[in-house]
């Protein structure tokens, strides 16, 4: 289990254990008699989608998955619908494994597979958006009086009341995306779970969909939220805690804070300083300062310095070896200024450029994640 | 949770799975309505296979051998056999492909995720589908009976028949679709062979007695023979319960096993294609 984040919320609803998923090989001759002759001789190729993943959602909480295409997010995601067996772990909810239970987990639970809504349609295509999803309600058991008042608030949210009667296959990609995101507004269960559930709305709706999951789903109603994503604004805007998962191996889990915090970029300070002597002392004045201030940085001279220098200014690129979370920004920053003005160098302007949450990102995805794990 | 809360969520269990029949009646019913043109043309097909029919048995009956009568399994006439064959073959035949039509479409993996079981997911997507066939088979026996004065006996005896023939195709269909969610082929063995076989060996169009007589045994075999058989019996001839019981039960117990059998194999396929991933895939 990767190093604990601080509890931001009550008791496990959701524990992950060691769950690993190995897809068996395609099988290959008539009726799979290839295949099975490579498996007895130790050829056959399996597909690791999981392997040996752990971690825990409070109650309460919205939980990132984070990961790249094929990481496994949907197939944890299916795990825990009962739609895909694991070949070694669990996964319970409440407890209860979601395989065995899943019949008594279902009533409490909702997923809005977004990212492969093609794949599972829930919709007829020749009904309205209020007929599918009346019956999303009858599936759900909810009283019909109750869906239609929740129908009619859904869409209102949703911004697409004109579209109430419209056949579902003449929806556009982005309001076929908003019918799914009203099932979880409309059902408003204790766990709701979003498989990429915004891939294909714009900006703006995008951004009103999070307010939606923030306040109305997770605040009002309490509901506890597995969110999946590739999207790292969404993470960041969203998820109190968030697990990365690459190649089908947790990488880490941690708060979207302390996920930037664990970049190795550093903080980058580009600094503009006024030259007032020879060029070459001024810089070799410069890094000397700018070395004192912050031992151990990397020091650049930005590539266009030289058309700057007639314009008597230059610009420095200092890369901190420090971490985000105060130490830059109170330590390094105020020192850099005060070491160059006992210089009489004259800093003209500077600018603090912390790692967000993508250079943390693809630093753990990009190796095969094994150092992250703690 | 203890064994009394458990019965006490017996009956909100059943509500709530009727509950969820009912939304997919209607929503079944909603779309199939939706389109008009083709509601029209399946009434309009169901009726002229009813002329098409009657005008051929009534040819046959009148250029037949007068021995034929012994062989219609207690209909009056061939025409009163071709058209209940034909009849009692789309009955049952609603059954078939129920289950495999619906694992392996694409609403089945979200349908899985809500709370309800998966005989009620089965059933419902399949619900609206026997009424409206029984609808199609009101419409087409009017015409039988008002253009070739076919007379349609529905007694005790025949609801029997139906409701133990429906069981049979659905045990059938669900062994099927165990192979179907695995393979995903388009067809497998059992019913493949029930399809291609029926119009010679399940007696649906003529008596088996006119068949070669080595292969007329093979018949035995055929599942929809014994449905034919009876259905002809209580329909046909107007027997009732007290005249078939035997060969009812028989049949009906069968169908139950075979059912068990199939919900078996399914269940075995179903955890296959979960083991595998490929719910919801083609």
């Amino acid at each position: 289990m990767p190093d604990a984040p601080q509890p931001v919320h009550g008791e496990p609803l959701l524990e992950v254990s060691h769950v690993t998923k190995r897809f068996p090989p395609i099988r290959k001759g008539l009726g799979g008699i290839r295949t099975l002759w490579e498996q007895m001789r130790g050829q056959a190729q399996t597909v690791s989608a999981l392997d040996d993943v752990s971690f825990e959602v409070r109650r309460g909480e919205i939980f990132g998955l984070l990961g790249p295409n094929g990481a496994g997010k949907t197939t944890l995601c299916k795990i825990l619908n009962a739609l895909v067996i694991p070949t070694s772990g669990h996964m319970t909810v409440r407890g209860l494994d979601t395989i065995k239970h899943h019949h008594a987990l279902a009533p409490d639970m909702v997923t809005v597979f977004g990212g492969e809504s093609d794949l599972f349609g829930f919709f007829a295509g020749r009904l309205g958006t209020q007929q599918n999803l009346e019956f999303i309600g009858d599936l759900w058991g909810l009283p019909r009086e109750v869906t239609r008042e929740r129908i009619t608030e859904a869409l209102k949210l949703l911004d697409f009341e004109d579209k109430r009667e419209e056949w579902y296959q003449k929806l556009s990609g982005g309001t076929k995306q908003k019918l799914f995101l009203a099932v979880p507004l409309i059902l408003r269960r204790g766990f709701t779970v979003l498989d990429e559930p915004t891939i294909r709305l714009d900006v703006p709706t995008r951004r009103s969909v999070h307010d939606l999951i923030r306040e109305f789903l997770n605040r009002q109603h309490g509901s506890t939220i597995l969110l999946t994503t590739h999207d790292m604004p969404e993470a960041e805007r969203l998820c109190d805690r968030i697990a990365v998962l690459n190649k089908g191996r947790l990488a880490l889990v941690d708060t979207p804070e302390g996920l930037r915090r664990r970049s190795r970029r550093g903080v980058v300070l580009t600094l503009r300083l006024q030259l007032t002597g020879r060029p070459g002392n001024d810089e070799a004045a410069a890094r000397a300062a700018l070395l004192a201030a912050s031992p151990g940085a990397d020091i650049a001279l930005d590539p266009e310095a030289d058309r700057q220098r007639q314009d008597e200014l230059t610009t420095f690129l200092l890369r901190t070896q420090a971490r985000v979370g105060g130490s830059s920004d109170q330590y390094v920053t105020p020192q850099v200024i005060a070491t160059l003005s006992e210089r009489s160098l004259r800093l003209m302007s500077l600018n603090v450029a912390e790692p967000t949450l993508e250079d943390a990102f693809v630093e753990i995805v990009g190796g095969d994640g094994k150092e992250d794990r703690a | 949770m203890n064994a009394k809360q458990t019965a006490g969520r017996q009956p909100m269990r059943v509500r709530a799975e009727l509950r969820v029949l009912q939304g997919f009646f209607v929503r079944e019913m909603s779309v199939f309505l939706s389109n008009r043109t083709e509601t029209f043309f399946q009434l309009a097909g169901m009726s002229c296979w009813a002329v098409m029919f009657g005008v051929m048995g009534t040819f046959v009956t009148r250029y037949s051998r007068p021995d034929i009568k012994a062989s219609l399994q207690g209909c009056p006439d061939y025409t009163s056999f071709l058209l209940i064959g034909f009849l009692i073959g789309q009955l049952v035949a609603t059954a078939r492909g129920n289950a495999t039509w619906l694992v392996r479409s694409k609403a089945f993996p979200n349908l899985y995720t809500a709370p309800c079981s998966l005989p009620t997911i089965i059933l419902g997507a399949n619900m609206w589908k026997y009424c409206w066939i029984f609808v199609q088979v009101l419409l087409f026996m009017a015409v039988a009976h008002f253009l070739f004065g076919v007379e349609f006996h529905l007694n005790a005896g025949f609801f029997a028949v139906l409701a133990a023939g429906i069981v049979l195709m659905t045990a059938l269909d669900l062994m099927g679709a165990g192979f179907r969610v695995i393979t995903k082929a388009e067809s497998d063995p059992i019913n493949w062979t029930i399809a291609i076989s029926g119009m010679v060996l399940s007696g649906t169009l003529f008596p088996i007695q006119a068949l070669p007589e080595w292969l007329q045994p093979v018949c035995f075999f055929h599942p929809q023979y014994y449905i034919n058989t009876l259905a002809r019996r209580t329909m046909g001839e107007g027997v009732g319960l007290e005249a078939v019981w035997r060969e009812l039960l028989g049949f009906t117990l069968t169908s139950l096993l075979l059912l068990f059998v199939g919900y078996w194999i399914f269940r075995i396929g179903f955890r296959r294609a979960r083991v595998e991933g490929s719910l919801g895939y083609e």
